[in-house]
């Protein structure tokens, strides 16, 4: 079914317009963002169930103005009377420009935006609409994955969360208009259990460009999930040292996204906060390394139509055969450096500023098979399943913790396992000792991304198993 | 809105109902190197609703809660209430209390966010940069927020606050080889000298990192925490006491018992309502219970815990509070006697991650120290990682104790045989 576009856009809309009509009077240029997110959240344990907002739910608006040579933001989230919101909009922004031109400080060169005339939209598609399902089903679905999950004698805990969101937005200036409604879903399943000496957590995500159908999706995942429980009970500490290993998909999105991603981020090339600066057209990988990224690149919670700056989204090769080929850019990034912005403006919401962000990241298939990829390591490990990572684009520094490794000894698992596993390398080596790709891929879409330690934004990330050389900790 | 909103939750089949609304003011400004990059501004109100549903025989309550934004209209919100009593039929958790009876208007605060703005903005324009030294970039976001807190309970309080943030990235840079630290500083009120002398320090430590060598694998270190994140380390002890872990089985915190060894240092946290500088002084928590100062641990030994009136309420606690600010005592050895023996000392991580289930903590080296016999040097690189059930036998903090935001801890915590992954 058709997701249902916006109605209070629909209707907001020539009231946004007047706005910018009146701003226009004010400014040299003038876009406005409207949002409206909406969703809902549902957990279920064995001791307590929540049904709560999405957490990424919004509704509001963002002016971008350029006045004196800077661009300046206004977020709201009210406007009654447009005449009196454009008044407010004008005094706040010039009086704090003023202040601060007052103090003496420089401004960074920004060039004026200049934007072709663009009139479109997108809708997407979802099999079960959560919006249609009753919550009494929704929870009565969760707690039978609860249950299936908690009748293990070691599980302290078992909980089941499903969340919907709807995202609308609408972007307006004198020469854009867009506007979009996508669904996307989210699922998680997690086991908490202890064998008297260790207590661990294991865990599967769900996302995608989905409804209610992805709680189907659950259901068979709560064996593997009190297996991998168990397998860390048991796990052992990894004696540190450098491994091969083969990545799951997770865990290579996982390294896309940090070892990389974060690095190509060209708000941090105006920054000069990114070494990939410097090696653009070099090989920064292997040959048979590829990684892209953007709102085409995949189907998944970052696909989307246009960015919050109202850049239409693209589909960005940024490694090709082990060469840097580009990085992905926000709008004004991409005028600093004189190049094509990607599609890659985005915000927290209508009230954080846009920075370029990853939308979905992935490294592209091979020609190899799993079987062949284990067969080929004397002593390594099969690196599963996501904690965290942290970006360091600056020195090509990388941290990702990973849920287990799993021993590969003379080409074969041996059943033991190491847990919890530290990643830590330099981001080149790491990606020129990428030896084997497996032709599988999958993506991930549960959780968020943060640029440094804030600005957390959806994104996906993914691809094949890979074969490379890593210290593990 | 709020009114509309108010008689439609009285007229509803709710049990209870509780709405918080946070209207926020901010002003902010982002710099690339000292140039001005982008000014913004914003003035948001959000509005969060939780419904109460109670089953017939009283013994479940279920809730539901959803965002009424300021632009609904009536029909929305009344179509939003409906489905939130909906929902909350089916979620059958124990009955719990709300909070009752509790008043206040709390007095606005004359703060002007343009001249506070100003203020860090001039401070930071001061920040004086030497020869292989510079000031990449900073965002600095200066909040004000009212905060209304009314429910079907009689509280109806209101309270403001006022916090500021500032991200700063700093450079060091020697024959061409340059690095960077981030830091990011939350405060209420700091004095501008003190801030640019804070963004100085950063350069101190990135010359360090300019020096530092390849950290070296160690099986059995002796380890130094004494970064920010220490605030971190201490977190796993608040989340072991508090209300809603304990409620899930996951917390080892017991009254009367010690969660650290006979070797370890006593512990002593308290927790505190109001704290100098700290951007958490709201008087009352989100569910309109008034904040208290509390010992959660004296000498070792767990006194109290802490948490929502529903965990409480779940846990037989008669008496509870939410957290501000937090206090723990310093230990038994001065920074000077950690460093006797040779030892490996981390300021910095890429990313300090600590779970509090399983009690596994580290991360990988940003900027590190050791010291062995040929002396002390910098490090960075590779990762420690370990287990609070091993380390909670023998740890010890420093005497010396100092602020971050709304924690004051000790400056280091001495840790034994941790593992060290490095070249």
């Amino acid at each position: 079914m058709q997701v249902k576009m916006s109605e209070y856009l629909i209707e907001i809309k020539p009231k946004i317009k007047e706005l910018i009509t009146l701003l226009d009077n004010e400014f040299e240029y003038v876009s406005v963002l409207c949002t409206d997110v909406s969703g809902t959240s549902y957990r279920v344990g064995q001791r307590q169930t929540n049904v709560g907002d999405y957490g990424f739910g919004e509704r509001g608006f963002v002016v971008r103005v350029y006045e004196n040579g800077s661009y300046c933001e206004y977020s709201f989230n009210e406007c009654e009377d447009v005449k009196a919101c454009a008044k407010t909009i004008a005094s706040v922004l010039k009086d704090e420009l003023r202040a601060l031109e007052k103090l003496g400080v420089s401004k960074m060169e920004s060039p004026l935006i200049h934007e072709e005339e663009i009139t479109e939209s997108m809708v997407n598609e979802i099999e079960v609409n959560p919006e249609e399902m009753s919550a009494e089903d929704i929870l009565a679905h969760l707690k039978k994955i609860s249950d299936a999950g908690a009748k293990h004698e070691e599980v302290i805990e078992f909980q089941a969360a499903m969340q919907f969101a709807h995202v609308n937005k609408m972007f307006l200036s004198d020469k854009k208009d867009l506007m979009q409604s996508y669904a996307y879903a989210e699922g998680m399943a997690a086991a908490i259990g202890t064998n008297g000496e260790k207590t661990e957590v294991a865990y599967e995500s769900f996302s995608g460009l989905k409804g209610a159908e992805i709680l189907d999706e659950m259901d068979n995942k709560v064996e593997k999930i009190i297996q991998d429980l168990n397998d860390k009970l048991n796990a052992e500490a990894v004696v540190p040292g450098m491994y091969d290993v083969i990545t799951t998909p997770e865990v290579t999105g996982l390294i896309a996204h940090e070892a990389f991603g974060h690095g190509v981020e060209m708000d941090m090339f105006v920054k000069e906060r990114a070494l990939a600066k410097d090696y653009i057209g070099k090989q920064v990988a292997s040959d048979i390394t590829s990684m892209r990224d953007g709102a085409l690149s995949a189907s998944q919670v970052s696909s989307y139509l246009f960015d919050d700056e109202g850049t239409l989204g693209s589909d960005t090769t940024i490694i090709d055969h082990g060469t840097l080929v580009t990085g992905i850019s926000d709008i004004l990034s991409a005028m600093r450096l004189n190049t094509k912005p990607t599609g890659n403006g985005k915000r927290e919401s209508f009230e954080r500023k846009a920075y370029t962000r990853m939308t979905n990241t992935l490294f592209t298939t091979g020609t190899d098979s799993l079987e062949d990829m284990i067969a080929s390591i004397e002593h390594g490990y099969l690196l599963e399943g996501m904690d965290s990572g942290m970006e360091d684009p600056k020195h090509w520094g990388i941290q990702c913790v990973v849920a287990m490794g799993r021993e590969i000894k003379d080409g074969k698992l041996t059943g033991k396992v190491v847990a919890p596993v530290t990643l830590t390398g330099y981001v080149p080596d790491l990606l020129k000792s990428i030896s084997m790709i497996s032709n599988d891929f999958a993506m991930f879409g549960s959780g968020a991304c943060g640029k440094g330690h804030k600005e957390w934004v959806k994104v996906s990330d993914g691809g094949p198993y890979l074969k490379c050389k890593v210290r593990l900790g | 809105m709020k009114k509309e909103l108010y008689s439609i939750l009285k007229e509803s089949k709710a049990s209870d109902f509780i709405i918080k609304e946070i209207t926020t003011y901010s002003q902010e400004a982002f710099f690339i190197g000292q140039k001005l990059d982008m000014s913004r501004a914003k003035e948001v109100t959000h509005t969060m609703v939780t419904v109460y549903v109670d089953s017939d025989d009283k013994k479940y309550r279920g809730s539901a809660t959803k965002e009424i934004h300021p632009t609904y209209s009536v029909e929305e919100i009344k179509k939003e209430i409906d489905k939130a009593i909906f929902a909350a039929q089916f979620v059958l958790n124990p009955w719990f209390p709300l909070v009752a009876d509790q008043q206040s208007e709390g007095s606005d605060l004359d703060v002007n966010l343009t001249e506070e703005l100003v203020k860090i903005c001039e401070a930071m324009q001061k920040v004086k940069a030497g020869k292989n030294e510079k000031v990449n970039s900073y965002e600095i976001f200066v909040n004000k927020k009212k905060t209304h807190i009314l429910n079907s309970q009689n509280v109806d309080v209101t309270f403001y606050g006022f916090d500021c943030e500032v991200e700063a990235v700093i450079n060091t840079s020697k024959e061409g080889h340059e690095i960077e630290l981030l830091k990011d500083l939350r405060f209420a009120n700091k004095k501008s000298e003190e801030i640019t002398s804070e963004i100085e320090k950063m350069f101190i430590s990135g010359e360090a990192r300019l020096k530092a060598v390849p950290t070296k694998k160690n099986e059995h270190a002796n380890v130094i925490l004494s970064g920010d994140d220490v605030v971190q380390f201490f977190q796993y002890f608040t989340s072991h006491t508090n209300a809603s872990n304990q409620f899930m089985g996951v917390a080892k915190a017991k009254i009367n018992e010690k969660m650290t060894g006979e070797n370890a240092d006593d512990l002593t946290i308290e927790l505190k309502a109001t704290m100098d500088g700290s951007t958490k002084n709201d008087a009352y928590d989100m569910d309109g219970n008034p904040i208290k100062d509390r010992v959660l641990f004296d000498k070792g030994v767990c006194k109290a815990f802490w948490g929502s009136v529903q965990h409480a309420h779940y846990i037989h606690m008669e008496d509870t509070t939410s957290i501000n600010n937090v206090i723990v005592h310093g230990g038994s050895m001065s920074m000077d006697d950690m460093k006797k023996e040779p030892y490996l000392e981390v300021t910095d991580f890429s990313a300090f991650i600590m779970d509090p289930i399983s009690g596994n903590f580290g991360g990988e080296i940003r900027l590190g120290y050791e010291k062995d016999d040929k002396g002390v040097y910098p490090i960075v690189g590779g990762s420690i990682s370990a287990n609070f059930s091993k380390v909670l036998k023998n740890m010890k903090f420093s005497k010396e104790t100092r602020q971050i935001n709304n924690y004051i801890v000790p400056c280091a915590v001495y840790l034994r045989d941790v593992v060290v992954a490095g070249e």
